[in-house]
């Protein structure tokens, strides 16, 4: 198994080291971005994030909210945390300078974050540093080895070959998919997922993440935007691209096209309400939810918005999604009806939080705003 | 000693008793064939006039660039393949009360749309606003894109339809960009065309600007509640020519101050009006040369002909005050003539070869402007020489001066009592006590001007338009674009060059990123424009709009169909090699363009080892100041060294003492160093208007040290106690000493009038030097004096007032 004696050697080095990974990474950041002439190609995968005074006002990703903190990532490998509900900004010590576009804490000490480039970077001490884990190098020629001894030990399959020749055109292509979501069941336990069909799992806290793309109704590959848990434990539904949404279930380990679909346009955001029902936004301001895991479905009352980027759920069960044009809706009945919020960040918006007590953080490409929710 | 006495120029007033064989050769060719002369000096007079008329008037700003600048060169090789620099124009219309959108408010945007469609020039093609067809909207759907224009084929004015319009411009995301976020205003984006394709003619920016006056006339002249704002290269242009015209005007008023403050002191009209015309005449002469030589009149050549005439008028006061004083002692009109050009044409060369070192110290200045100020300047010397050096006289020898001015001169000279309390006040300072006063009062001054111009600033510090005063109107409507909407005028732009098809290669552009993001972080960088941004943005678009996508990610074919789009709206040129990152910046402070060029060339020290992609200096307004700054910062030091190297070496040559050279240059550099505290109070920069202003101040100051300290240094050569030297001096050259400083000055002040901001600058400064110049002479020069010159006794004091202005023949 070469894949896994390379990503056991690499891990365990980044592990046992951590005084050298400091001080590699402080010679990187004396070196790398000021010797031109030494390292000749610029890569923001081999770059480190640099501190910046605009970082709040830059582009951000998304905006979560874990066990008290606040996080926000964004472009040029920005992460940052916030202790005071988002008063104050810290920007974390990241060693790339991809877009990171999702992060999760299952624990409040541990983390992970993914973004473009096919990169997943992992933090022990609640965020403040992080270490790179993975990145879409590694999907095409982990992926390759990994059919291609499936599809030796299965030659009467043709879907391996046919993902071999999937991960050869992944190798081809470099590290082009960005992962959009990631998501941890336990601080062991997560998932990773993207564009053109990308899913990776661990069960190790990150040392191995393996290719599933084979155990999901996906062959057409396409992408897959966000996740939302669902009551039963363990089972949790994926949004994706022109209509794919899927029932994942970690404990059988495969996930189920949704055949039922509502609507064929692309679902960018899903969010699981109270009462358990699951709420999807998406392209064109299309809304929809379901009680039964998709076999039926109820499509909201709404007024027209643009796409639906995001959404949350508050404290008080509210639910909120984002237009990107910058419009707010807000429903107080599980998503069965939807009214706009009369606030504006003034631009547009591409992810929310709750903030503290009774406000919205709105984030966007001009950074993170707060909004004060009418009550 | 040196000077004429008595017996070398006999006063005769009987022209049969005079020597005509008498004098040097030059004298005998002019005076004997003087009619010829004239008669010589009319043709050419008549031959130059004629060419004189036929100068043009131009306006553009290359002239202005450092031509040896990198910048400047890198601009100057890419200009024709950049793209998105073009020259548009960009007018605002707007409502004061209310919104634009009402059904009359649009339709007055329209109608000044399709006004402005009509103007020669115009891009039809290209121009931009809700009414033109080229504004669409589109949104993502499932199945693809859907569109239309912003405004729809079905537009009634009604309120559902402009209910439309509003949603449509949202959809189009034109806001803050065509239409104001406060929905009081819109733009029409105007490009223009540099060749009308269909005659083949360049630009004429006089007349565009004047079309697009008349529209603003037209259209809002009696309507309070809606305003027309326009900004651009174009229009900038336009109001230049216009400021030209104006300053002209000035001319006028010049050579009345000129004619006024002359008469005031020959009290003779007649004498007075032939120094004016002759004067004149060089200035005609001056023109005409220039237009055969082919150069054009720019805002700052214009100058030199103000300049021409004051040295000329303060030199043909000279020829006059000495005409009169010998027609005054008896002597013939012609022999009077004579004797002046004799006295005083050797002095009057020497004086005008210093203005002329002043001027060509500027040819260092690798500006074209200030090359050609330097060039058109040392012609206009060269031709006093013949029109005030030698053709006042002889205009003189014909005419003389009136009786009631000779009774005047006539007057002996009063004695140190009866003097002017002004005189006797000068005379103080050359006694220890008050001259020490002076002195330590000199030395405050200096300390305090070094420590104020400690804060001067490098280049242009107000708000908008350089070239134009803060509260011109075309900066009025550069201030409401910046408030109304995201865009700003101060622009540094980054030349981005690859390999043709080379604009696609991800690692070029992510590049471009990483200098993007440094520039970001730049305090008084606004926005960052350019290829990779768009590309970001597009890059999402193609993929539904999701934002997760707004990034530079890896996939080859979706940059390749971004960058196709983006080629088509000229974000970088066909051949795909070369594009300007575009840098919009809050002011044009130099303080800010230094961190801008100081980010691009760390990055360049940091990245330029990656050959592929290459991030040149630089293009837009800011781009040029920053060169422009660099090089105006270098030579102002240089500038400086040469300018008072070469008054040292003037000085040593027509002194032969050390003393003399320290009293004729500190009062000078005195006025350098009050000139620069003034400019921080007037919150002036040093820049290209103002960088002549010295070098001419000091060229042209040093002519007050000749006269003045010549005679002093003669008299006490002759064994006089300075007071005595310098009662005689103020008696023989001190009026005219005077005379010199307001009539020189006189030229100048007007300037201050012009709607040109930095010819304001420098008339105001070029004043400042020349009277204070003045009184450096008359006050700082002889108590210099005081304690550095010894006097030589042993002579026998000479207290005869036969002898005029005799020093000039001295040592020179």
């Amino acid at each position: 198994m070469p894949h896994t004696r390379t990503s056991h050697t690499r891990t365990s080095h980044t592990r046992t080291s951590d005084t050298r990974v400091l001080i590699g990474t402080l010679i990187l950041l004396m070196l790398a971005p000021w010797q031109g002439s030494w390292a000749k190609d610029f890569d923001v995968l081999n770059l480190p994030a640099v501190r910046s005074e605009i970082a709040t006002e830059s582009l951000v990703y998304s905006i979560r909210k874990f066990h008290g903190r606040i996080y926000a990532t964004g472009i040029q490998g920005h992460i940052l945390w916030s202790e005071d509900d988002g008063e104050t900004w810290t920007q974390a010590q990241v060693p790339v300078r991809s877009s990171i576009l999702d992060i999760h804490f299952p624990t409040p000490d541990k983390g992970w974050a993914v973004g473009h480039e096919g990169l997943i970077l992992h933090s022990v001490d609640a965020g403040k540093t992080w270490e790179k884990q993975y990145d879409g190098l590694r999907y095409g020629t982990e992926g390759l080895a990994y059919y291609q001894k499936l599809a030796l030990q299965y030659p009467r399959d043709p879907y391996y070959s046919y993902l071999v020749e999937e991960m050869q055109f992944a190798i081809e292509q470099g590290a082009d998919k960005p992962l959009f979501k990631v998501y941890f069941h336990s601080d062991t336990h997560g998932h990773a997922f993207g564009a053109y069909g990308m899913l990776l799992r661990t069960r190790d806290g990150g040392q191995n993440w393996e290719h599933v793309l084979h155990a999901t109704e996906n062959d057409s590959f396409y992408h897959l935007f966000d996740f939302a848990p669902l009551p039963e434990p363990g089972r949790f539904f994926i949004a994706g691209e022109a209509g794919l949404l899927m029932i994942g279930d970690s404990n059988r380990r495969k996930a189920v096209r949704v055949e039922n679909v509502p609507w064929e346009g692309s679902f960018f955001t899903s969010v699981a309400a109270a009462d358990g029902r699951i709420v999807l936004g998406g392209l064109r301001g299309r809304l929809f939810s379901t009680a039964d895991e998709g076999k039926s479905w109820s499509e909201a009352q709404k007024p027209a918005s643009s796409s639906l980027v995001d959404s949350v759920r508050l404290a008080d069960g509210r639910l909120v999604f984002a237009g990107m044009a910058g419009d707010l809706l807000v429903s107080s009945d599980h998503g069965t009806s939807f009214s706009r919020l009369p606030i504006s960040s003034g631009t547009r918006v591409y992810t929310l939080a709750e903030g503290p007590s009774g406000t919205l953080l709105v984030g966007g490409p001009d950074g993170i705003h707060k909004l004060t929710l009418p009550q | 000693m040196a000077h004429a006495s008595e017996s070398d120029l006999p006063i005769i007033s009987d022209l049969n008793k005079f020597d005509f064989n008498s004098g040097t050769w030059l004298e005998k060719l002019v005076f004997n064939n003087r009619g010829i002369v004239m008669a010589l000096c009319g043709l050419v007079t008549v031959f130059l006039g004629f060419y004189a008329t036929q100068i043009d008037l131009r306006a553009g700003f290359e002239k202005t660039l450092p031509k040896a600048h990198q910048y400047v060169v890198n601009y100057q090789e890419n200009r024709d393949d950049l793209k998105g620099l073009g020259n548009n124009l960009r007018v605002v219309v707007a409502v004061d009360e209310g919104t634009l959108f009402t059904r009359e408010n649009l339709k007055f945007l329209e109608q000044v749309n399709d006004a402005i469609f009509y103007i020669p020039g115009v891009d039809r093609n290209g121009m931009k606003s809700l009414f033109t067809p080229n504004t669409r909207w589109r949104v993502v759907t499932e199945q693809g894109f859907e569109g239309g224009p912003v405004i729809p084929g079905d537009f009634d004015g009604s309120e559902r339809s402009i209910a439309e319009v509003k949603r449509n411009i949202l959809r189009a995301g034109i806001g803050g960009d065509l239409v104001a976020n406060n929905e009081k205003s819109a733009a029409i984006i105007v490009p223009l065309l540099e060749i009308n394709p269909e005659t083949g003619e360049r630009l004429d920016y006089a007349r565009l600007s004047e079309k697009l006056e008349e529209i603003r006339k037209t259209f809002t002249e009696n309507d309070t509640n809606r305003s027309i704002h326009i900004i651009g290269f174009a229009k900038l242009i336009g109001d230049l020519i216009d400021g030209l015209m104006a300053v002209m005007g000035f001319f006028a008023l010049a050579v009345i101050i000129a004619t006024v403050l002359l008469n005031g002191y020959t009290r003779c009209l007649r004498s007075t009006v032939m120094v004016i015309a002759c004067t004149l005449v060089a200035v005609v002469w001056q023109l005409g040369i220039l237009a055969l030589l082919g150069f054009e009149l720019d805002p700052f050549s214009i100058l030199v002909p103000f300049l021409v005439f004051a040295i000329g008028v303060s030199h043909g006061a000279q020829k006059l005050n000495g005409v009169l004083q010998d027609i005054g002692r008896g002597a013939h009109p012609y022999v009077a003539a004579r004797y002046t050009f004799r006295r005083l044409f050797i002095a009057g060369v020497t004086a005008l070869l210093s203005d002329g070192v002043g001027f060509a110290v500027l040819m260092i200045i690798q500006i074209q402007v200030i090359q050609d100020l330097a060039i058109t300047a040392s012609i206009g010397v060269v031709v006093l020489i013949f029109t005030n050096l030698i053709l006042i006289p002889i205009v003189l020898s014909y005419t003389g001066v009136g009786r009631k001015s000779v009774i005047r001169a006539q007057r002996p000279p009063k004695s140190q009592q009866d003097m002017h309390w002004l005189w006797r006040f000068l005379l103080l300072f050359t006694r220890r006590g008050p001259a020490a006063m002076a002195i330590a009062v000199s030395v405050v001054l200096a300390v305090i001007g070094l420590v104020v111009a400690q804060d001067l600033q490098i280049g242009d510090l107000d708000k908008g338009a350089p070239e134009l005063r803060p509260d011109s109107r075309y900066n009025r409507d550069v201030a409401f674009m910046i408030e109304n909407y995201s865009v700003s005028t101060d622009v540094f732009a980054v030349i981005v060059k690859t390999a043709a098809d080379g604009c696609i290669d991800h690692e070029g552009l992510s590049l471009a990123n990483e200098l993007e993001w440094r520039l970001r972080q730049v305090e008084g960088v606004e926005d960052v424009r350019g290829l990779n941004v768009r590309t970001r943005e597009i890059m999402m678009g193609i993929n539904e709009g999701f934002p997760k996508w707004q990034s530079l990610f890896r996939n080859q074919d979706t940059m390749n169909y971004a960058i196709s789009e983006l080629v088509t709206l000229e974000y970088v040129d066909p051949a795909c090699s070369i594009w300007p990152m575009q840098v919009y910046l809050a002011d044009h402070k130099a303080a800010t363009l230094t961190r801008v060029v100081e980010t691009l060339e760390q990055f360049k020290a940091d990245w330029g080892g990656v050959d592929k992609i290459e991030f040149l200096g630089a293009a837009g307004s800011s781009g040029f100041e920053a060169a422009t700054n660099i090089v105006v910062k270098k030579a102002n030091h240089e500038m400086l060294f040469y300018v008072y190297g070469a008054v040292i070496v003037l000085c040593l040559l027509t002194f032969r003492s050390v003393p003399g050279v320290v009293c004729a240059v500190l009062p000078l550099m005195l006025t350098s160093i009050l000139c620069e505290a003034l400019m921080v109070w007037l919150g002036m920069g040093v820049k290209v208007a103002t960088l002549p202003v010295i070098a001419l101040g000091v060229g042209i100051g040093v002519d007050y040290a000749l006269y003045v300290l010549t005679v002093i240094l003669a008299k006490e050569k002759q064994g006089k106690d300075l007071t005595t030297a310098y009662y005689e001096t103020l008696n023989f050259t001190g009026r005219v000493v005077a005379l010199i400083g307001v009539t020189l000055a006189a030229g100048v002040i007007t300037w201050a009038m012009s709607p040109i901001k930095f010819q304001a600058d420098m008339g105001i400064l070029l004043t400042f030097m020349f009277i204070w110049n003045m009184f450096g002479a008359l006050i700082l020069m002889p108590a210099l004096a005081t304690f550095l010159v010894k006097s030589k006794p042993g002579k026998a004091p000479e207290e005869s007032a036969a002898t005029l202005v005799p020093a000039e023949q001295n040592g020179r």
